[in-house]
């Protein structure tokens, strides 16, 4: 029987093209954002599935009892439990503590990179399995491993091995090795592994903080309960040196169900919870309902073509729920062409975004397609049993009479809500994504803050001069300015007053000379530029903005001039010029005071103006060739500052993502108009039939069929128009420096969108208008 | 083998109730061929969906062979029509997604009949109804004559004991008319109750017996 639905729903697919198309297609594109989503759920349950031991590899967590009960749980423990554990106890093979360091900024003196770091014991190697790709695992103080990912980034094609990064606090660190790469979703995820001998060098260890994550690898056959009492036994001697208002406890926690955490842990970094999981979930099915629901719809509005077929399975015997369950079998048929084209659309789009917020593959992938399936099966009972139930509930006799006329659900008014709902969230999404577009764009393009044109920068190390002379011979070549780090990074920051009483404020602080400011095109709203200066030693004059004078109440820009002020509160400086504010870094956050002083001891950047109009790649050959006489061992870094700052400030692969999200969104509202207008032609078939033997034109019949549509699409314009502004308006002025809303881009869109509303409605009615009296008005 | 005592059916329109049978009595012994005439609107079809199962009557008692229609649940009912009786219409009303083989089978799929011997039934009537080489096709490939041959083959695969007939001749030429009527003597002949309502006196003819519908109710006329 279920081969006989599948071979009917498969013919009607075939009769029915169009509607087949566009009802798998409405599907399709929903689906693949639904996989995402559910790729992202087996993830979670794939995390760490690895490494060798995992069935005797535990983690201790710690709960805290405070004196007035209230308990925290904890994913880290004191960092001296590793200890304690494996010295006093014989089932134990193995501990390993890891601390997290937060964020820190390596150098390799070409590239500062912030990287993200775990502080690890030798015996975390025996444990885990992060296999080395290049030489040894670190365990002298200063010594550290890196990501394959990170080794390519700092020295490129190079051998790592022996070189040294940079930390402005810690000092130097050798890289002893190069990880294999790993996969990314551990819970140890990090750019790289640096010796716990630098942690206890650098750190006092307090035996109460709970610093550190604590694995336990127990030898074979170990019973649970005496790890439970060797915890137990632990946690009462810690609690005989705290405070006694806390009380600690110890559990363990099997490396297998880290991930997802079921219970809510502070510091448990890179796990996901259930929350995750079912916020992914929630938002699978959500995206796959928006498109079920106009697959009801459409078939809905379509039941009259279906209605005969009814009437005769009834007569002959069927019974509603096998009409039922062949209408279901229907629509799980077009799910699974909607799971293969859907299929086909992830593909794609893993050929083409490249998010790192986003797993595409997974381990399992039967279980992926186990998942998949029963999705997609879900969906079709989702999207069938609800026009099943209807069609199923048609009287044959009326049916085979003729006097029936097409379903649908809710009343009229809650339908035409749901297409105005459709088209304002449609707009206003659009709307955003086009502001956030623009917005990118004037960040990632030139803009009135700092010129960006024609500027080309050399890293540098101290003994710049003799390059900088050779460089200024170059033909091309108009000025070079010398710079700390150049405008778009991170600045470094230093300290002004005015006077000595008073209270510092924290400035950043840029090593600049008077070409750079040049070059820059900054706007002086009092004083002037830098004295031109080419010595070795810091001048005294400093060129601020106007933030900084406000910062610390200097008056006037103009009555600050020639004041001196305190600079990290030993130097005493003069202020030589007031810069307008302009954005030196984030975008986001509004300026900050800015002081910008020569300073040679700092400049790392040269800063070419060049002429217009120049070949960018011929440029650099002529510059590498002069870099390579004077440096001839260290690698030339070079930097087109415009395309630099273009791909810094544009996140192309999430536009990306956005706009196929908008796309998506608009096909469904599209899909959910063409539903609600072939309902209401089906409806009025008849009619249409009578007022064309009365004598009306195609064009008036249009217009009457039409003219409710227009108003619904005239309603929705007026909703999302001014909604859609004061969102965008929203989302722009998270950043403090904008560009204002395009109004005119929205403007288009806006037109684009309902203009293809509006052809939808026509065409449809058109159709309908179009279509021959007789038969319409032939009954049977 | 059917006994209808004092049907009434009814709609209500406005104020006021519009009567559709009035006081119908008629019992149907096997093997009878019966055919209603009368005006349009008297009410024949009517007659005829109630008589089959699809349609409600509002007063008066139906049993048919024994059970008491109006006392049964629609479950029931349909799996009494499904057994007994099969239906035949003006307008074919094939499926037109399926092939006649297809179509020819239906009513033996929701009998849960053996696909094995589902091959063996629908084959004999193919052959019965000299539509082999037709099986294939779809509806709309077929002549009207043809596909009323599929409608009734559809209607007699499950071995019904009651043929019932909505103007099986009305949509065809005199000729295929006439081919029809044929056939149904014929199944008449092997036991078939046959019911058939018809606007030609001529296919009335080949019936048994003629009842004539006016406005809902039953006139008497010599046989």
């Amino acid at each position: 029987m279920i081969k006989n639905y599948f071979i009917i729903g498969w013919r009607n697919l075939v009769k029915h093209k169009l509607f087949s198309f566009i009802n798998i297609a409405g599907l399709g594109i929903a689906i693949p954002f639904s996989l995402l989503c559910l790729i992202q759920v087996v993830v979670v349950f794939e995390a760490d599935n690895f490494h060798p031991y995992p069935n005797r590899t535990y983690r201790i967590i710690t709960d805290i009892k405070e004196a007035n009960a209230s308990t925290s749980k904890y994913a880290t423990s004191p960092f001296a439990l590793s200890g304690n554990l494996e010295a006093n106890y014989p089932f134990v093979e193995k501990t390993t503590p890891v601390i997290r360091a937060g964020s820190w900024e390596l150098n390799s003196n070409i590239k500062k990179i912030n990287v993200n770091p775990i502080y690890v014991e030798p015996s975390f190697f025996e444990i885990f399995s992060f296999p080395l790709e290049k030489g040894t695992i670190p365990e002298l103080p200063n010594t550290l491993v890196i990501t394959h990912e990170m080794a390519e980034v700092f020295f490129g094609t190079e051998n790592p091995v022996g070189k040294i990064l940079t930390h402005h606090q810690y000092g130097v660190f050798t890289v002893t090795g190069v990880l294999k790469p790993y996969k990314r979703n551990t819970h140890f995820r990090s750019d790289a592994m640096v010796s716990m001998a630098t942690y206890k060098h650098f750190t006092k260890n307090n035996s109460k903080d709970l610093s550190a994550f604590t694995y336990v690898l127990v030898k074979q056959n170990t019973a649970k309960k005496d790890i439970d009492a060797a915890l137990a036994m632990t946690a009462a001697n810690t609690n005989k040196e705290i405070p006694p208002n806390q009380t600690f406890n110890y559990r363990k926690q099997l490396l297998t169900d880290i991930s997802p955490a079921f219970e809510k842990l502070e510091n448990d970094a890179y796990v996901e919870s259930y929350k995750d999981i079912a916020v992914n979930l929630a938002m699978a099915i959500a995206i796959i309902l928006l498109a079920a629901f106009n697959y009801i719809n459409l078939t809905l509005a379509r039941s009259l073509s279906r209605a005969k077929e009814v009437g005769i399975r009834k007569v002959t015997g069927a019974l509603r729920y096998q009409l039922i369950s062949q209408f279901v079998c229907e629509a799980i048929l077009i799910a699974f062409m909607a799971l293969i084209a859907g299929y086909v659309i992830l593909n794609l789009m893993q050929r083409f975004i490249h998010l790192r917020w986003i797993t595409w593959k997974v381990d399992n992938n039967i279980a992926l397609w186990i998942v998949f399936i029963l999705f997609t099966i879900l969906t079709g009972i989702m999207a069938g049993f609800f026009p099943a139930r209807i069609l199923s509930g048609f009287q044959p006799v009326k049916v085979l009479k003729g006097t029936i006329s097409p379903v649908s659900f809710g009343r009229i008014g809650f339908r035409k809500g749901l297409v105005v709902i459709q088209l304002v969230a449609t707009c206003c999404f659009v709307f955003l994504i086009a502001s956030l577009f623009s917005q990118f764009k004037y960040m990632a393009t030139d803009n009135e803050n700092f010129n960006r044109k024609n500027i080309y920068n050399i890293s540098v190390t101290e003994n710049y001069k003799l390059l900088q002379n050779d460089i200024a011979l170059n033909k091309n070549v108009e000025r070079i300015g010398l710079v700390s780090t150049p405008f778009g990074g991170m600045p470094s920051t230093c300290y002004v007053k005015k006077d000595n009483a008073e209270n510092n404020s924290v400035a950043s602080y840029y090593a600049a000379n008077t070409d750079f400011i040049i070059n820059m095109n900054l706007k002086f709203v009092a004083g002037k530029n830098l004295p031109v200066s080419i010595g070795d030693s810091a001048s005294n004059f400093v060129v601020v903005n106007e933030k900084a004078v406000f910062a610390m109440g200097l008056g006037s820009p103009q009555e600050a001039i020639g004041k001196s002020i305190y600079l990290n509160n030993e130097k005493l400086v003069m202020v030589q010029g007031v810069v307008k504010d302009f954005c030196y870094s984030i975008y986001q956050f509004a300026t900050q005071p800015l002081v910008m002083r020569y300073d040679p001891a700092q400049f790392h950047v040269l800063s070419i103006k060049t002429k217009n109009d120049l070949a960018a790649t011929d440029f650099k050959d002529e510059m590498q060739s002069v870099w390579k006489k004077h440096n001839p061992h260290d690698e030339f870094s070079f930097s087109d500052y415009e395309k630099e700052l273009y791909n810094r400030y544009y996140p192309g692969a999430d536009m990306q993502f956005m706009g196929m999200i908008c796309f998506v969104v608009f096909v469904i509202s599209i899909m959910g108009l063409i539903g609600m207008v072939t309902y209401n032609t089906e409806k009025r078939l008849k009619e249409i039939g009578i007022r064309k033997v009365m004598g009306a034109t195609v064009s008036v019949i249009i217009k009457d069929l039409s003219i409710g549509f227009l108003k619904l699409i005239a309603i929705s314009g007026a909703i999302c128009i001014p909604l859609g502004y004061i969102l965008s308006n929203s989302v722009i002025n998270v950043f403090a420096f904008n560009n204002g809303i395009d109004l005119p881009l929205l403007l288009l869109l806006f037109c684009v969108i309902f203009l293809i509303a509006l052809s939808t409605v026509v065409i449809k009615t058109a159709t309908a208008a179009a279509a021959n009296p007789i038969k319409s008005l032939r009954t049977e | 083998m059917i006994e209808l005592k004092g049907i009434y059916k009814w709609v209500n329109t406005g104020n006021n109730r519009n009567f559709l049978l009035r006081d119908i009595n008629l019992s149907v012994k096997e093997g009878e061929f019966i055919s209603i005439m009368g005006p349009s609107g008297s009410g024949k079809t009517t007659l005829l969906n109630v008589i089959g199962m699809l349609d409600e009557f509002n007063e008066g008692e139906y049993h048919f062979l024994h059970e008491s229609v109006h006392r049964l649940k629609e479950k029931q009912r349909t799996s009494l029509y499904k057994q007994y009786i099969g239906f035949v219409f003006q307008a074919y009303h094939l499926i037109d997604e399926l092939t006649v083989y297809e179509n020819i089978e239906t009513p033996l799929i929701y009998q849960d009949v053996k696909t094995s011997e589902r091959k063996a039934m629908v084959a004999d009537i193919l052959d019965r109804f000299n539509i082999v080489g037709k099986k294939d096709l779809f509806p709309t490939q077929l002549s009207g004559g043809q596909q009323q041959l599929v409608g009734i083959a559809r209607a007699l695969i499950a071995k019904p004991k009651l043929l019932l007939a909505d103007e099986p001749t009305g949509n065809l030429n005199s000729k295929q008319g006439e081919e029809i009527m044929n056939l149904f003597k014929e199944l008449n002949n092997e036991g078939v109750a046959i019911i058939q309502v018809t606007h030609s006196e001529k296919n009335a003819s080949y019936g048994s017996r003629i009842i004539n519908l006016l406005d809902g109710m039953i006139t008497p006329v010599s046989p």
